[in-house]
């Protein structure tokens, strides 16, 4: 039976799904757990590793707090790592260190009994768990790479970057199995950014990120002081939008995983579009509104620029699979029709099928429990005092942006 | 002046597609087409939409040179002129030249954020109330001379509209000409500031395309 107020607007229903979305606290906890686990265990006092202060970080949706909590409970919850070494590219080659954080991962599974051996993947390693919980962690063995980033900015023009150094500090070197520089000893190593694509987020949503932490503050909360609110403690609008369009995209391509819009496009886009709003209703319209005017042509080539690294096109695959491409811009129409019909002609209890099909059965049910929701399409139209209320409303808002049009017929 | 671009059905989805999830859209060679339900909504509202249209609409693909056409054809807005309706369906959305002129920003974006919008909404508010809520234009040659006179920022007839169009398009402009307004001043002495400014402010297309607009309705108002 509902619990909430029988009348509860869009963005109460929206709050409410984002909700049961997001990973819940016991699986967040596990994380954590489990990553530090393989953090203390890289530098026990016998590791071969300890002289190189091993550093295991979460990268991607974990450490951005855009995770989602598996479809079902069966379904894996992937956790992307990094392992970092305090070394430097000239001492040992990408294999070198591959291997040797590869032996201690092998060490770490072999003393938990953990039942599947950790694989040798492209630029990873990858350790099941099969305990109460599916979790499968890809961990990126990678050494700190500063210097090679903030010239490689440089270089190319990128100042503004090359001087961020929240951001540059946390460029790394990487190994890669099918890099031709793989088993010699070169300052050529792959590079990446994970952590500095993490800071670029944050800082794209910097002032919500600060007014969460005062309301968080104002409402009652552990902390002593503002400042010492953790990121992860509070979730901005511009985080729940990203999780309930990551939901939809997930089942919207059910039957075709392989060639689902990945979630880094969707992230960094979304993150452009957003302008700091605080309601789930504004960010989704904002969002799903401006997100392809990010989507940049070079060269007759479609360009998403990762924001840390602007010479690394996260869509370069759409241009030999184009089916990749279309998928994008077809989720993108089902999202804006199935969100906007919700927002625009439904009523707040009124969930449009498709939207609801693509946030998944469980979700909904899960809102049912608080509020009247059902599918629909055709919603009533208001008796009339109501209705003339709401247009006036309309021109008002009109009048205020200053956009009145008249108009005219040139037949008498 | 912005740079002469394509519109393309990515730009009609990314303007429509969010605020009007009941339209569709295809496209031809010169055209994007959009057909379904028009919403008249500005957000969220517990009780939907104000109104729904049935619309099709031709977004041609050399927008902003072309005026979009906008059929309403659920026969909910009676077709006759006084509620700015050809018999045929079509919307008289607004006098094109006078929103290129007035409009700080002449985007697709910006036309259905603004004229489209506003037709829907000024249909929905008269019918509830009777009143255009963002005023109308007259119908004919005499509408055109409204616009005129809002670009002027003072009324004129016809006559004079035309005359004052004559003016900003001359080559030179010269103090002893008679002035458009009909004061029997000359220019110099009347209307000299208003008329440089028009013709420093407006392009020559759009006054050209007003007053070959203006002379057609006046000539076959005279005919008829």
């Amino acid at each position: 039976m509902p619990t909430e107020s029988p009348t509860p607007t869009h963005e109460d229903i929206l709050q409410k799904i984002a909700k049961e979305i997001d990973v819940p606290p016991e699986i967040n906890e596990a994380v954590v757990a489990r990553y530090q686990s393989l953090g203390s265990w890289l530098d026990r006092p016998n590791s071969t590793l300890k002289g190189y202060d091993p550093y295991v970080a979460p990268q991607g949706s974990f450490l951005i707090g855009t995770a989602n909590r598996p479809i079902t409970d069966t379904d894996e919850i992937d956790v992307d790592l990094i392992c970092r070494l305090n070394s430097s590219k000239g001492h040992q080659t990408q294999k070198q260190l591959k291997m040797a954080i590869g032996q201690e991962v092998m060490s770490y599974a072999q003393a938990h009994s953990m039942k599947h051996t950790p694989e040798n993947k492209r630029r990873c390693w990858t350790l099941k768990y099969a305990d109460q919980r599916n979790f499968h962690t890809d961990i990126l063995p990678c050494i700190s790479d500063v210097n090679t980033y903030r010239s490689r900015l440089s270089a190319n023009g990128y100042m503004k970057l090359a001087i961020n150094d929240r951001i540059t500090q946390e460029a790394i070197a990487i190994t890669d199995k099918t890099d031709p520089g793989y088993d010699v000893i070169t300052l050529n190593w792959p590079s990446s950014n994970p952590l500095g694509f993490a800071v670029w987020f944050m800082q794209e949503m910097e002032d919500v990120l600060r007014y969460e932490k005062l309301e968080l503050f104002k409402r009652g909360s552990p902390y002593a002081k503002v400042e010492d609110i953790p990121d992860h403690a509070v979730k901005t609008t511009l985080q729940k939008a990203i999780q309930i369009l990551k939901r939809h995209r997930d089942l919207m391509f059910a039957d075709d995983p392989e060639h689902k819009p990945i979630s880094i496009i969707i992230t960094t886009l979304a993150a452009h579009a957003y302008q700091g709003e605080l309601t789930l209703v504004d960010s989704l319209t904002a969002i799903l509104n401006g997100m392809d005017r990010f989507v940049e042509v070079v060269d007759g080539k479609r360009w998403i620029r990762n924001p840390v690294n602007p010479e690394e096109n996260f869509a370069d695959k759409w241009q030999e699979m184009p089916e990749k491409e279309r998928n994008f811009y077809s989720w993108l129409d089902n999202a804006r029709r199935d969100f906007g019909t919700y927002i625009r002609v439904n009523r707040p209890t009124d969930i449009p099928t498709g939207m609801a099909n693509r946030l998944g059965a469980k979700v909904m049910d899960r809102v049912k429990e608080n509020f009247p929701i059902s599918k629909s399409e055709t919603p009533a139209v208001a008796a009339a005092p109501a209705l003339i209320t709401q247009t006036s409303q309309m021109v008002e808002r009109v009048k205020d942006r200053g956009t009145e049009t008249a108009p005219w017929c040139d037949k008498g | 002046m912005s740079e002469p671009s394509t519109l393309t059905i990515e730009d009609v989805r990314r303007a429509l597609g969010f605020a009007q999830p009941l339209l569709k859209f295809t496209e031809s060679d010169d055209a994007i087409f959009a057909y379904g339900v028009f919403i008249v909504s500005d957000g969220p509202h517990p009780n939907g939409p104000a109104k729904r249209f049935e619309i099709k609409c031709f977004f041609f693909k050399d927008f902003p040179k072309r005026e979009p056409i906008v059929i309403e054809n659920g026969g909910v807005i009676p077709r006759i002129a006084d509620r700015h309706m050809y018999k045929n369906g079509v919307c008289c959305l607004c006098v094109w030249q006078e929103w290129l002129v007035l409009s700080q920003d002449t985007s697709f974006q910006a036309f259905c954020d603004g004229p489209l919008y506003n037709f829907f909404l000024s249909q929905t508010w008269f019918e509830q109330t009777g009143e255009w809520p963002f005023d109308e234009r007259s119908h004919g040659a005499k509408g055109i001379a409204e616009s005129i006179s809002q670009l002027l920022g003072f009324k004129v007839n016809e006559q004079q509209a035309n005359s004052y169009a004559q003016a900003i398009l001359a080559k030179r402009v010269k103090g002893h000409w008679p002035c458009p307004c009909g004061s029997n001043k000359k220019l110099r002495d009347c209307h000299l500031d208003e008329v440089i400014s028009l013709r420093e402010q407006l392009g020559a297309d759009t006054i050209l395309g007003l007053q070959s607009q203006l002379q057609n309705l006046m000539k076959a108002e005279r005919e008829t």
